[in-house]
């Protein structure tokens, strides 16, 4: 437990709120803020090109994920693909970022104490981190993983898992649930054809695509909460 | 016209959807996040036809193996797009940028029947080389029509041009057919 202090004087408070909320305030208070809360274009505009990154990023990961598991282009390897989209991924996830952060100046106060919010940037830290550091390492090597990437890849499962067993409703969880049962069927339905590199990256490319699309359904829920 | 949307927006159905809990957001969500595969794919095959990307791709390849899926996104957003309509129809019947997206959608298809018919016929001339001009600016205005799409589509949200806030018989009242200011309060 720790202690926060206001004009009435000390009170009991988590540590979020000691040593996090401090900082949502302070930005919601510097003139960057203050700026975009004043503008009625800026927060529109910024909600237009997180939509679009968010069809950049779609393609990007859909291709090689979709690859992975059997499906899209055929004449490549999933390398192939996975380097013809990258400049995608990075351009996508760059322009999230930067208009992330400028809905984000618009609504600091809300976000603080946004469930969707926090699942958001807990999954996007997690899909950031497994889709450069485990998958495009399997894909790299064509299914095959070191022990740092599969260390990786069991540290944001049991994180994840967590997360979102915590933090999220029974909505959320009965649709993870749906989306992993029905990709899961469609690498059991081929396991006869797969060798066990093959089902590294498809089982990678679940992954990928449940932890894309549960960032990208979190963000969406933001507006709902 | 406005009396079949205003019979719509009084069935039962409609009323239950828009004023449901969880129903109108998950589609709406299932609707944006349909966005990532449409739009996604499309960006791909458009993408390879400008020769930004894929260039070691078959133009033929990329529209028999990715462009399916674009369809398949395209089918699950005209469901969830249309069912999002039945909810407010009254809303978005009324709302300009909703009118502009449907607009947009036409040049879309129109663009789609374009390629299709003249553009991609000779294409195992060019199948794996540049693609001719015809095809390049087929593949420009596709970008630039989806775009539009979505950002007509993002501002419709917006209540900046509804009916209440335009000055009657102005130009944007006119193209938003807005009902004439007695009957406004039904409106509401």
């Amino acid at each position: 437990m720790f202690y926060c202090r206001d004009d009435q004087g000390e009170y009991e408070c988590s540590f979020a709120d000691k040593f996090v909320l401090p900082l949502f305030d302070g930005l919601d208070a510097s003139p960057i803020a203050t700026a975009v809360k004043a503008s009625a274009m800026v927060v529109p505009w910024a909600g237009v090109a997180h939509l679009l990154a968010l069809g950049l990023l779609g393609g990007a990961i859909f291709m090689a994920d979709a690859k992975a598991l059997g499906a899209g282009l055929k004449s490549h390897t999933t390398a192939d693909v996975e380097r013809n989209v990258r400049p995608i991924l990075f351009a996508a996830v760059a322009l999230a970022i930067v208009s992330g952060g400028i809905l984000a100046l618009g609504e600091l106060k809300k976000l603080y104490y946004s469930p969707p919010y926090w699942l958001k940037m807990a999954t996007f830290a997690s899909a950031l981190l497994f889709t450069f550091g485990v998958r495009n390492r399997l894909i790299a090597n064509a299914g095959k993983g070191d022990r740092l990437t599969y260390a990786i890849w069991a540290a944001i499962g049991v994180a994840w898992l967590g997360v979102f067993a915590f933090m999220s409703n029974w909505l959320a969880r009965g649709a993870l649930f749906l989306l992993l049962g029905a990709l899961g069927a469609t690498v059991w339905r081929r396991r006869a054809t797969l060798g066990p590199n093959d089902l590294a990256l498809s089982v990678a490319a679940i992954c990928s695509i449940v932890l894309w699309l549960t960032t990208a359904a979190a963000g969406r829920w933001i507006a709902f909460y | 016209m406005r009396d079949f949307i205003v019979m719509l927006n009084e069935t039962p159905w409609s009323i239950a959807l828009r004023e449901s809990l969880y129903v109108w957001p998950i589609l709406e969500a299932t609707h944006v996040l349909t966005i990532m595969l449409f739009a996604g794919t499309i960006l791909m095959v458009d993408l390879r036809l400008l020769g930004l990307t894929f260039k070691q791709t078959t133009v033929s390849e990329m529209t028999e193996r990715v462009l399916p899926w674009t369809v398949a996104g395209f089918i699950l957003l005209v469901i969830t797009g249309s069912v999002l309509f039945y909810a407010k129809p009254l809303v978005y019947y009324h709302n300009i940028f909703f009118r502009l997206k449907m607009l947009f959608l036409v040049a879309a298809f129109a663009n789609i029947l374009y390629f299709h018919k003249r553009a991609q016929a000779n294409v195992a001339e060019w199948d794996l080389t540049a693609p001719p001009r015809s095809a390049r600016i087929s593949a420009g205005l596709s970008l630039a029509a989806w775009t539009a799409i979505i950002v007509a589509g993002r501002m419709i949200a917006y209540d900046w041009y509804d009916c209440g806030k335009l000055r009657p018989g102005g130009f944007l009242a006119v193209a938003a057919s807005c009902p004439a200011p007695l009957a406004q309060s039904s409106e509401e």
